[in-house]
């Protein structure tokens, strides 16, 4: 696609399409990792009393089985997806930030090494299994490094994919094609928009439970060891997090297979104005169904049932779709490829997986299920049956468009053949041992279980040994596969209308313009109505990716590595990761100073509902509502300490009995004040003041900067009182919450000092008036969350 | 100046909130058991206030607003399961 040396492509491209093709091997790399895994600790499993597998080796196996296949795999296998063709499929050139996707893709994959390093960072890596649960996860019962690494390694995985939705959602509100409504977009985008958005309001909250994870184990604060705190808390933030996220690792899987389903039908989805509305009531569900994996916590009766009815409910609108789903295969004329099998084997894997589903969330059924073979199998066939069936069959279905080049579809259909019957083999005996727990490493003879423990290993090895096929089929297809036409399936989203692979900018003819009688493409000027101006026009043809490489992102990532394995490791590789953090980030500024990197030139097309927000504010207000969840989740954590508290018996120190009042509404005053200076800043830099705009960030910089000196000084003195990390839950609360912030306002000084910079070379204050709202807007966050923090840390 | 003076404003109104919260916090007799709600409510006020100074109404405060009170709502039935699991009874052990 792009003429340059593969070594420089491939590092250092920000082309949605490369990254999406990064993220594709990776996460298959991943697959393999994670199922090499899961077929260890099945030969473990598959007599009785077995000893292939210690303990330790089995709990590390089934932990990092669980996280790699959930974080690194299939999430990820949907964003590659989503890079590739959620752009295409919208009629955009690029992502909106492109240096940024490729940044989201290297934290990544640094963040899965760091995950697969733990392995060997001494005495093994985490083995708590993949909720993690509490008082596992404590040093106590889980010693080992490698635990805590497995915590930042998540940590950075979840940094990465936050950033990934705010560029995906931008890039969907803002840089639509002429005419692409969004309700003409393919389902396919439908469902990333979903997924997206529970990643933005689900991941937040998990790196909030991580925070208190990693504090606890590096720094000794006490929340999963203290009885205000403890496994409840844990199991109320993970799950928080928890079910949303089965629904960020079924939905992009599940629209991959309405697509399908469509196309190979030859029919337009059936009722498709209700399926959307379906998936958005199911989003919105998932985030009010976490504590049905609690039922066994002893939480009150009243809210299990609340819980019950909740998650019934969600089965609604699953139901719905699944229901459209048949109906458009009823009475298509259909086309039996491989991407259609794996389509429908999805739909009927996902129905199974949705019945026993129901089953679980009766109180009743649960207490007698939970904990054993049936859940395991039943989330296997939610997850693996829905999710990953889907993926695969959207592997086939767009290969052809990534390589321009078509796989052997014999082999395809021998795959789907051994990969149904491995899977139902593998999975469907798992509900008939409904009595045998699921956290064991071995087991009696005499328990019965051996034969269908047997039998599972068979399908276990059936199912991994299938994807061999697959991996065979698709790499000698990419290098010798018959050339792939534009449109193979007769499909109907815009990625059909491009050559196969897509050019570097994807619409060689120009701006796809979309109308109810098809498609038709412009010339950027025409695109636009004639109101862009006519040089615009030329750089819009004449533009190279040639401008849009970066070899930031990937040494921001391998800093950002690097200095979190040091923070277990030690402090020499601490300090070389912070240099190098600090220098890729300089770098990443100077990049963006000398106009180096520019974001490619969209045309102007749909932008409903945020037609008046530009992408980079659009963007930061997406963030900031991420923020609100990853507060809102530790205010949530400090309410639930906090009231229980007066029922352990724990005595919360009263008000300016442990922190300085006055202090505490000094600096209150300093941010409050900084967030004037930083309202003035923005308005000095729209009139054109250019005093005015330097003397405002100046006093913004130095109020921020007050402030943390303040911070530094009270967290001195209350360590010099005996209040350290450990003391109780009401000082390690406080220090991670005003840890947090601080590190918040940190990051702001530190964007204040560039925004300085930029002021300075910018032409016109103007110029740089953008980028002093999008930081207002930053700012306006950190005064709103200390705003809380002030009451409920020195006033309650 | 109006710029200016409407930031003012809104300063002096944060700061105003502050006083109060102070005044209420440190002699909490007047408000009783309400002083801890009175005071969450002014912190809530005055961050309804940071947020409307920099939606400034040049967006269309509608999109902005409704992705605003979506975020808050998704983390308000964390915040009642969170305090509901504590103070109603437990139901004890199952078996």
């Amino acid at each position: 696609m792009v003429d340059w040396h593969p070594l420089k492509r491939w590092l250092f491209t920000t082309n949605h399409k490369d990254v999406g093709v990064l993220y594709l091997v990776t996460s298959l790399y991943f697959f393999v990792a994670a199922g090499i895994l899961a077929l260890t600790f099945r030969t473990q499993l598959a007599v009785p009393s077995n000893t292939f597998l210690q303990p330790d080796e089995y709990n590390q196996a089934v932990t990092t089985h669980g996280l790699l296949m959930l974080l690194w795999v299939l999430t990820p296998l949907g964003a590659a997806f989503a890079n590739y063709f959620v752009p295409i499929q919208i009629g955009a050139r690029d992502m909106a930030f492109p240096r940024l996707n490729a940044l989201s893709y290297w934290v990544y994959l640094a963040s899965g090494l760091l995950a697969l390093s733990s392995f060997f960072a001494g005495g093994g890596t985490a083995d708590w299994g993949w909720t993690t649960y509490a008082p596992l996860n404590t040093v106590e019962f889980s010693p080992a490094v490698g635990g805590s690494m497995m915590g930042l390694a998540l940590m950075l995985l979840m940094a990465s994919s936050i950033v990934s939705t705010v560029n995906f959602l931008v890039t969907i509100f803002r840089l639509r094609a002429p005419g692409m409504s969004l309700m003409k977009l393919p389902l396919f985008t439908w469902g990333w928009i979903f997924t997206s958005l529970l990643m933005l309001w689900a991941f937040p909250a998990f790196v909030s439970a991580l925070s208190l994870l990693v504090a606890d184990r590096a720094f000794g604060t006490v929340f999963f060891t203290s009885t205000q705190g403890g496994p409840l808390l844990w199991d109320h933030m993970f799950w928080f997090f928890g079910h949303p996220e089965v629904y960020v690792l079924l939905l992009p899987g599940f629209a991959i297979t309405g697509d399908l389903i469509s196309t190979f039908s030859r029919r337009p989805l059936y009722a498709k104005k209700l399926i959307i509305p379906c998936l958005a009531i199911a989003s919105i569900l998932s985030f009010t169904v976490w504590a049905h994996h609690m039922f066994m916590t002893g939480i009150s009766q009243s809210l299990l049932e609340a819980f019950n009815i909740t998650t019934e409910l969600i089965s609604i609108p699953f139901a719905i779709i699944v229901l459209a789903y048949i109906l458009t295969l009823r009475g298509g004329s259909i086309r039996f490829t491989t991407p259609m099998l794996f389509a429908v084997g999805s739909l009927g894997l996902f129905i199974i997986g949705g019945i026993t589903g129901v089953f679980n969330s009766s109180v009743a059924l649960d207490t007698a299920f939970r904990g054993t073979f049936w859940v395991v199998g039943h989330f296997h066939y939610t997850i693996v049956g829905g999710g990953l069936t889907g993926l695969f069959g959207g592997l086939y279905y767009w290969f052809p468009k990534i390589t321009g080049r078509m796989y052997n579809e014999r082999l395809g259909k021998i795959h789907f053949a051994f990969y149904i019957v491995g899977f139902n083999l593998l999975y469907f005996p798992m509900q008939l041992l409904y009595d045998m727990p699921r956290r064991i490493f071995t087991y009696d003879p005499g328990t019965g279980w051996g034969p269908i423990n047997l039998l599972i290993t068979i399908g276990a090895f059936t199912f991994g040994g299938s994807q061999l096929i697959m991996f065979a089929n698709l790499l000698w297809s990419s290098r010798r596969g018959p050339t792939a036409d534009r449109d193979p399936w007769g499909a109907y989203s815009l990625e059909w209308g491009v050559p196969s692979p897509p050019p570097e900018f994807n619409f060689p003819e120009g701006v796809p313009v979309i109308s109810a009688t098809g498609v038709t493409y412009r010339p950027v000027s025409m695109a636009n109505g004639g109101h862009k101006e006519a040089h615009e026009a030329e750089s819009y043809e004449a533009e190279s990716h040639e401008e849009h490489w970066s070899h930031w992102p990937i040494v921001v990532a391998a800093g950002a590595g690097i200095a979190l394995w040091g923070v277990l490791m030690g402090l020499p590789a601490l300090l070389f990761g912070t240099v190098v953090l600090a220098a890729a980030f300089t770098g990443w500024g100077r990049e963006t100073l000398r106009g180096r990197f520019a974001e490619p030139i969209e045309a102007v097309g749909e932008k409903w509902p945020f037609e008046r927000l530009e992408n980079l504010p659009l963007g930061m207000w997406i963030f900031i509502f991420g923020e609100i969840a990853f507060f809102g989740t530790l205010f949530g954590a400090y309410a639930f300490l906090r009231m229980n508290s007066p029922l352990t018996d724990f005595v919360w120190p009263r008000p300016g009995e442990v922190h300085n009042i006055s202090l505490g509404g000094f600096n209150t005053i300093l941010l409050l004040t900084s967030g004037l200076t930083m309202v003035f800043a923005l308005t000095f830099a729209r009139r054109g003041s250019y005093v005015g705009l330097q003397g405002s960030l100046v006093a913004t910089f130095s109020l921020g900067a007050f402030f943390m000196v303040n911070k530094a000084l009270e967290w001195k003195e209350l360590f010099a009182g005996g209040f350290t990390f450990g003391t109780s839950t009401a000082s390690s609360i406080y220090y991670v919450l005003t840890g947090v912030h601080g590190a918040h306002v940190v990051a702001g000084l530190v964007a204040l000092i560039y925004l300085m910079v930029k002021a300075v070379k910018a032409h016109s204050t103007t110029q740089a008036s953008g980028a002093v709202e999008v930081f207002g807007i930053y700012w306006g966050m950190v005064d709103a969350v200390w705003i809380f923090l002030f009451p409920l840390l020195y006033l309650l | 100046m109006f710029d200016e003076a409407k930031y003012v404003a809104v300063y002096g109104i944060l700061m105003l909130g502050l006083i109060v919260e102070l005044l209420i916090g440190i002699g909490r007799s007047p408000f009783g058991a309400l002083s801890g709600a009175a005071i969450l409510a002014i912190a809530a006020l005055q961050a309804v206030f940071i947020f409307l100074v920099f939606m400034h109404g040049r967006y269309g405060a509608r999109p902005v607003a409704v992705f605003a009170v979506i975020s808050l709502v998704t983390v308000v039935p964390l915040f009642i399961a969170l305090l509901y699991s504590v103070v109603m009874p437990h139901h004890g052990s199952l078996p």
